[in-house]
């Protein structure tokens, strides 16, 4: 199983366990996940993210063949293109993570499109965390409130090779998925099901979805990986949609070749 | 087998499909025993009609699946004292076994206080709905500061707290020197970290598993214990025994 949505590093807000290599390792295979993306924790806060990504990366380099780096990039920030090269080039990153709500862009802004068609071009997928922890509990000198993605269909009639995840949205209500229709018309659009809750909702979206959008995420370390794998056995899946779920959709998202380029 | 202590069953009792099919989802997991409260709809200041519908609607439940299902008596003390405690008679004479209180008002208002009395004189739980918000709180929603007043004011009283208060590094340090509150860990995302705090500051004879269901779904809320490492004696007590002691629940055949 591939979780498509784990983090690594510090949490300013608390004693994190599990955010290193070994130990998150040990805390997913705990429940049966093998592989997972992850991005680095302290690119919310840095202002120079790129030193979150060189934290990752190295942190990272013995791990490979399980921990697919996901780098973090701000594209209100000036010369994140460099960033992402270096991310892109020498790291070999699996894809790009955004966190609007903690960098204050819009994913319409210029600046964020112009990324997006950046990744269309070099073939990197991009996922999209409208939030990271539950705002009702922010620390309250650093409330940020979840990031409107609601023109994401917008987004992906203008760059329909883009693969996109949401992670940590209550997809049943989200704004971002509410055209269930276009959703189910998009190859290249996900969502995991970190956030996911209520009872039997996983067999609701793929009702509501089709199976083919919905990516086992975890949003570990700071939430309980063995969750999402409850999740699946509450809903009532069929061999092949458990198979699409925890690794098809993910092999999909992230490219044929993404394990094989990351040990490159 | 585990009981959850803090669950909305919202299917409509006629449907007995429906019910079955929430019972039979929870028993995936072992959850054998789930007290529900208010009904299908949640709402914050209901009027005496309301909550007698509300009420109804757990009871059917509670007659319908006797060996699954228990049952509150939902109330709003702001409906005065002879309303309350004649509501809170007739549930208990029709099944109920305990009272919920949820954001109509704060609970360490003197409205709740004959509530609580007689809640004493029962021997019977009050599940009372707490959360501290970044951002605020609704303006009758209790938080675990209103918790920790009303324990004091009534060191008998079996008090238990909704969702560890929310922010719940907030509400086990609010009522860690009250031993009458029971933290239930319903609600809420599966964080990191929150049984291993009320673990190692309340002790495992305090907790109380609960999921919020089916608002939550029971597999993201079992995880949260299921997660964390213990010892099997604490992991039962969390699951089922406190819930047994504190209910007076009768041990099945």
């Amino acid at each position: 199983m591939i979780d498509i949505n784990a983090s690594l590093g510090e949490w300013p807000f608390g004693a994190l366990q599990y955010n290193t290599p070994p130990s998150l390792l040990n805390w997913l295979g705990a429940a049966g996940i093998q592989q997972a993306c992850v991005a680095p924790l302290e690119a919310l806060l840095y202002k120079d993210i790129q030193q979150a990504n060189v934290r990752l990366h190295k942190a990272l380099r013995p791990y490979r063949n399980r921990l697919l780096p996901f780098c973090a990039i701000d594209p209100s920030y000036p010369d994140w293109q460099t960033d992402l090269d270096q991310c892109r080039t020498q790291w070999h990153t699996a894809g790009v993570r955004l966190f609007p709500s903690y960098h204050s862009y819009q994913i319409t802004d210029a600046c964020c499109l112009e990324l997006f068609e950046v990744l269309q071009d070099t073939d990197l997928p991009v996922q999209i965390a409208p939030v990271v922890s539950d705002p009702r509990m922010h620390h309250p000198r650093a409330a940020v409130p979840a990031a409107n993605l609601e023109n994401l269909p917008d987004v992906l009639r203008r760059f329909p090779r883009l693969r996109v995840a949401l992670l940590n949205v209550r997809a049943e209500n989200d704004p971002a998925l509410k055209d269930s229709a276009f959703v189910r018309s998009c190859p290249n659009l996900f969502f995991d099901i970190a956030w996911v809750d209520g009872v039997g909702r996983v067999s609701e979206l793929v009702e509501r979805f089709g199976d083919e959008h919905i990516l086992l995420g975890t949003n570990a370390p700071l939430m309980i990986p063995l969750s999402a794998i409850y999740k699946l056995r509450e809903g009532d899946l069929s061999e092949a949609q458990r198979g699409r779920i925890t690794r098809d959709n993910a092999i999909r998202f992230l490219g044929e070749h993404a394990f094989a380029r990351a040990n490159a | 087998m585990i009981i959850d202590v803090h669950c909305h069953i919202m299917d409509d009792p006629a449907d007995r499909a429906a019910v079955d099919r929430t019972l039979e989802l929870a028993g995936r997991f072992d959850i054998q025993r789930l007290i529900t409260s208010m009904g299908k709809d949640l709402i914050v200041a209901p009027s005496p009609e309301q909550i007698r519908q509300a009420n109804d609607h757990v009871l059917a439940l509670v007659k319908g699946w006797s060996d699954r299902i228990s049952g509150y008596c939902y109330l709003n003390p702001r409906l005065g004292r002879d309303a309350c405690l004649d509501e809170l008679h007739r549930c208990l004479d029709a099944g109920c076994i305990a009272i919920k209180l949820w954001v109509a008002c704060a609970c360490d208002q003197p409205e709740v206080f004959p509530i609580v009395e007689r809640a004493i004189d029962l021997d019977i739980p009050i599940l009372q709905h707490t959360w501290v918000k970044t951002g605020g709180n609704m303006p009758d929603e209790s938080t675990p500061l209103h918790m920790a007043r009303l324990a004091q004011r009534y060191p008998q009283a079996k008090l238990v707290m909704a969702h560890c208060g929310g922010a719940w590094e907030y509400g086990i340090k609010a009522v860690r020197n009250c031993p009458n509150v029971y933290p239930d860990v319903s609600g809420g995302n599966p964080t990191q970290g929150l049984l291993e705090m009320a673990l190692r500051d309340l002790g495992p004879k305090r907790i109380l598993f609960g999921t919020d269901a089916t608002l939550r779904s029971f597999a993201s809320q079992l995880a949260k214990v299921d997660a964390v490492k213990m010892p099997a004696r604490a992991r039962r007590l969390v699951l089922h025994d406190n819930a047994m002691r504190l209910f007076n629940l009768p041990k099945p055949a």
